[in-house]
């Protein structure tokens, strides 16, 4: 069974099945991700979780039509039911920045520096809309600035990217991305920059933006305090590949997949003690050099000798789909202490 | 809480860096104070943590404690020799003692060097005869858990994780009293990060090492400390023993950390009232008058423009710089 | 340089750059190995005496004069041949002396900062607010004619070139981390710039270095045509040119030696790529 299937809800907004993308290399093609499949429902906040490698950036790239030349996906990604996997560039650009939007981890390089603020808005919104007024687009562009908690908009609004810090930047960026009320936001890492005071500001205008306008929001984080304030369904992404994915409570309370269990028992809590953290031992695996099997077993404390010698199947468990062959017989959350 | 005892004792340290103006004949307009008056003490053994957002200065101190930087006022007390008053030359065989593990377990090892002659760098400093470095080498690679044949290989070789124990060698080659960890996990990946935490916490209990720990992270603070310090615009504004500080901050800052910090867990996460803090942390070029926090603290008042708060004690360890704080 | 320029490929994905980098490098390595070749064995197997005539004036290429005889009846071929021993030695000298002397002023500057940057650095500037060439004639010129004057002249405009790289680069390792723990390690500073700062700047300087030979000799060429550098009879290359200039009509004395600038120059410009492409950590694939 395909994860596509059991998590398939009536009319996904975007439905991403059977992924694979390749990175060429010295020795011939690498799988960045080697089969990755996830929906995205209107107005949802899906949280994709991994650390660096899983390939959690690269599939949402390959959504946007981004992907760094040379590098092949193949597989199926539709978007309201359109399928967009190798559209033509003028399509998909229509697309991008309209329906579909997209925030980096860093604002400082993703806003140009010599275009005062407001012209970088109001040319996103004027792209898409070309018989606005500069009345109309620079009124629009100060409700976005609004939307995005920026005091004093209609000053600020000539005002350069230098004069702005950080977390002021990144709310630019966001209005930029909901510029044309996108159905769609990918937010990659949209935090990571940021300090712990900001990061609590920019958490609010997502939620708020998911609220008012319906955006179903993509974030893409390895931080598992921000999926767990903002998302409504996580998919933790290991080596290429989705290890578990399903409601946000659900996954936390009772992890089926011994990655997501490591994962959540190696961060330590802000109001417990534990004497020791939890450590994944190993490290991931090199892209050239997948294990045969699961690709957690080399470093899984539960792996049997199955798990080596062939890739488990998605299974459901309530909430969530899990890809382990002991997924029914493991009660992690006790097992994992014991592991430790 | 150290008295006497202190091994590293920090006074009224200030750093400041001259704002420049003109190509040709630059000239001082002005200075940016990163370090404004810090004082902090740190016992043999013990863990402090040095807490703050970026720009706080927390990073500058710990360069300027390790002379990286040069204080332009104040005093480092190494087991009782004034660190700042050394000249280079007197300064060189003082470092054994206070060594520094990196952020970036990337840039900070030599490219073009094995991990041997890394972790061995300062015992050849030490004017130590070379297989006494090679021996010592391997002893501190097995100390963090690397195999010492790997020591032939360059850094690249290497995962950010293992980079970053070679790193952690290098500092303990030296067998210092003291190591300055700045931000050493923040930039591993998570499963990564609590190897290495749990290999600095077993080194500090096998080796007696006190550690001044910066951080941003809370939680990871929280796991890995004995007393923390929170640092906002250059200065200390709340001290306390680790308990005391999760439980009771005191400070209006600490407090917005503490609730900001995410945790890992929905159900509370949606649950959790949130003091997000207003406006943005001001310029270290132009600092607030009176008490630096005001211009985003919810209690402030006017007194608080005016007088700078003098620290109050609270409790044993427990000191904080604020007008109002919560008793 | 426009021409390397043109044919270098960019691309982050270099599966294609290596195999065309590859393609170039053997060319330029063995355009620069014949010449070395030959400016070392000529006299062994030499054609025809270089300075004496060899045949009638002015004949078109043939059999017996490949590349045809000059206004003074000497075989083309035999004097561009005798012309790599000015032109490689004019190359291997002035870079000899212009890439040490920068690169040590520039370390300096880099690493020491302060009065020693200030002086360095605005003397290296007021050398290269002149046109390169002008410069280089003014100087050779005030010298008087000759090839060690030339090569006096490339040197003073070349230095600076090399000054600011060195410098630069010093700069921009000084700032790494790693040297910062050479610092905690208790490393003294000429520990820490010989050990830990220089073996990280040489890329650059060497990559421009190999490009360099070509520009060197192309403007020690430009001097001998103008008539301040080699002097006749001597077959050097520009020199030989500007003997086909004022024959016009006789297109076949410049031919020789102008290819012969021509290739070792564009050699340089591949070989210095090939270099970059080794060098450069950012073009490397990842293992």
């Amino acid at each position: 069974m395909k994860i596509g299937d059991m998590t398939a809800i009536p009319e996904p907004l975007l439905e991403v099945r059977d992924l694979r993308i390749a990175i060429p290399g010295r020795q011939g093609e690498h799988l960045a991700v080697a089969n990755i499949g996830f929906t995205v429902a209107s107005g949802e906040i899906l949280g994709l979780v991994g650390e660096s490698g899983s390939g959690k950036s690269l599939s949402m790239l390959a959504v946007m039509g981004l992907l760094p030349a040379g590098m092949r996906a193949s597989g199926s990604i539709r978007f309201k039911g359109q399928e967009i996997l190798g559209l033509p560039e003028r399509q998909m650009r229509r697309l991008r920045g309209g329906r579909i939007a997209m925030i980096f981890q860093d604002p400082m390089t993703a806003l140009n520096p010599v275009l005062t603020l407001g012209a970088q808005i109001v040319e996103t919104i004027e792209l898409h809309n070309p018989s606005l007024s500069s009345r109309e687009l620079r009124n629009r562009a100060i409700e976005l600035m609004e939307l995005v908690a920026i005091p004093a908009p209609d000053k600020r609004f000539d005002q350069y990217p230098h004069e702005f810090s950080g977390g002021m930047r990144q709310r630019i960026v966001i209005a930029i991305a909901v510029a044309n009320d996108p159905d769609l936001l990918i937010a990659d890492e949209p935090t990571t920059a940021l300090d712990v005071t900001i990061q609590a500001q920019i958490v609010d205008i997502l939620n708020r933006l998911r609220r008012e306008k319906g955006v179903a929001i993509a974030l893409i984080t390895h931080d598992l305090g921000l999926v767990a304030g903002l998302a409504d369904r996580i998919a933790i992404l290991y080596a290429g590949r989705i290890a578990e994915c399903g409601e946000i409570g659900a996954v936390f309370q009772r992890p089926r997949h011994p990655y997501t269990a490591g994962l959540l028992a190696a961060v330590p809590s802000i109001d417990a003690d534990v004497a020791r953290l939890y450590a994944i031992r190993g490290t991931p695996p090199s892209l050239a050099d997948r294990p045969p099997g699961c690709q957690f077993n080399p470093r899984c404390p539960f792996a049997l000798p199955r798990c080596a010698e062939y890739n488990p199947e998605f299974r459901r468990f309530g909430e969530t789909v899990v890809a382990c062959h002991r997924a029914e017989e493991l009660n992690l959350a006790s097992d994992t202490a014991d592991a430790r | 809480m150290p008295a006497e005892d202190a091994l590293l004792k920090v006074e009224g340290v200030h750093v400041e860096f001259p704002i420049l103006k003109g190509l040709v004949f630059p000239r001082r307009v002005g200075s940016i104070s990163a370090v404004a008056g810090v004082s902090i003490e740190v016992a043999p053994g013990e863990t402090l943590s040095l807490v703050g957002e970026s720009g706080c200065g927390k990073s500058t101190l710990a360069r300027a404690i390790l002379r990286l930087v040069t204080a332009s006022a104040g005093q480092v007390l190494f087991k009782g020799v004034d660190l700042t008053k050394l000249s280079p030359a007197k300064m060189r065989p003082f470092r054994r003692h206070v060594q520094l593990v990196f952020q970036n377990p990337y840039a900070s090892l030599h490219p073009r060097m094995t991990a041997r002659e890394i972790i061995a760098e300062p015992l050849r400093m030490l004017g130590m005869d070379r297989r006494e470095q090679v021996e010592r080498a391997k002893q501190a690679m097995q100390r963090v858990q690397l195999r010492p044949e790997f020591g032939d290989r360059y850094p690249f070789a290497f995962s950010g994780g293992q980079r970053q124990r070679i790193g952690i060698a290098r500092a303990l080659s030296v067998n210092p009293e003291m190591v300055v960890l700045d931000e050493p996990v923040s930039a591993l990946d998570v499963s990564v990060q609590a190897d290495v935490l749990n290999l600095l916490k077993d080194l500090q209990a096998d080796l007696g090492i006190a550690y001044l720990f910066i951080a941003h992270n809370l939680a990871v603070v929280r796991h890995f400390s004995d007393r923390v310090a929170v640092m906002y615009l250059g200065k200390i504004v709340e001290t306390a023993p680790r308990d005391r500080l999760f439980k009771r901050p005191a400070h209006p800052y600490t407090e917005a950390l503490l609730s900001a910090a995410p945790m890992p867990d929905p159900i509370r996460e949606r649950k959790r009232q949130r003091i997000v803090l207003r406006g943005e942390i001001p310029s270290p070029a132009n600092r607030p008058t009176g008490c630096c926090f005001r211009t985003r603290c919810p209690k402030a008042a006017a007194i608080c423009a005016q007088i700078d708060p003098p620290p109050v004690t609270l409790a044993q360890g427990h000191v904080v710089n604020c007008h109002f704080a919560n008793a | 340089m426009t021409v390397a320029a043109s044919l270098k490929s960019k691309s982050i994905w270099p599966g294609i750059t290596l195999r065309w980098s590859s393609a170039t490098l053997i060319f330029a390595l063995f355009v620069i190995i014949s010449f070395i070749v030959i400016a070392v064995t000529i006299p062994l197997w030499s054609p025809y005496d270089p300075v004496g005539m060899a045949g009638r004036r002015l004949q078109p290429p043939s059999a017996l004069h490949w590349c045809g005889t000059d206004a003074l009846g000497r075989d083309v071929l035999t004097r561009a041949l005798w012309g790599t021993r000015y032109s490689l030695p004019i190359a291997v000298f002035v870079l000899g002396v212009a890439v040490p002397v920068g690169v040590l002023l520039g370390t300096a500057a880099g690493f020491f900062g302060g009065i020693i940057d200030n002086a360095v650095m605005r003397l290296a500037d007021v050398t290269l607010a002149f046109p390169p060439v002008l410069l280089a004639m003014a100087i050779a010129a005030s010298l008087g004619p000759g090839l060690v004057n030339t090569a006096v002249a490339l040197i003073i405009v070349w230095w600076p070139i090399y000054a600011r790289l060195m410098r630069a680069q010093v700069l921009n390792v000084k700032k790494l981390d790693h040297v910062d723990a050479a610092v905690i390690a208790g490393a003294g500073r000429f520990r820490i710039l010989f050990k830990h700062i220089m073996p990280l700047c040489w890329s650059p300087i060497l990559v421009n270095t190999t490009m360099d030979v070509g520009l060197v000799i192309l403007l020690a060429s430009g001097l001998s045509f103008i008539g301040l550098g080699a002097q006749p009879p001597a077959p050097e290359w520009g020199q030989m040119v500007a003997e086909g200039a004022s024959n016009f009509y006789s297109w076949w004395i410049a031919l020789a030696p102008g290819m012969a600038i021509f290739l070792i120059s564009i050699s340089s410009n591949f070989l210095g790529d090939a270099l970059r492409d080794v060098l450069d950590p950012q073009v490397k694939l990842p293992a």
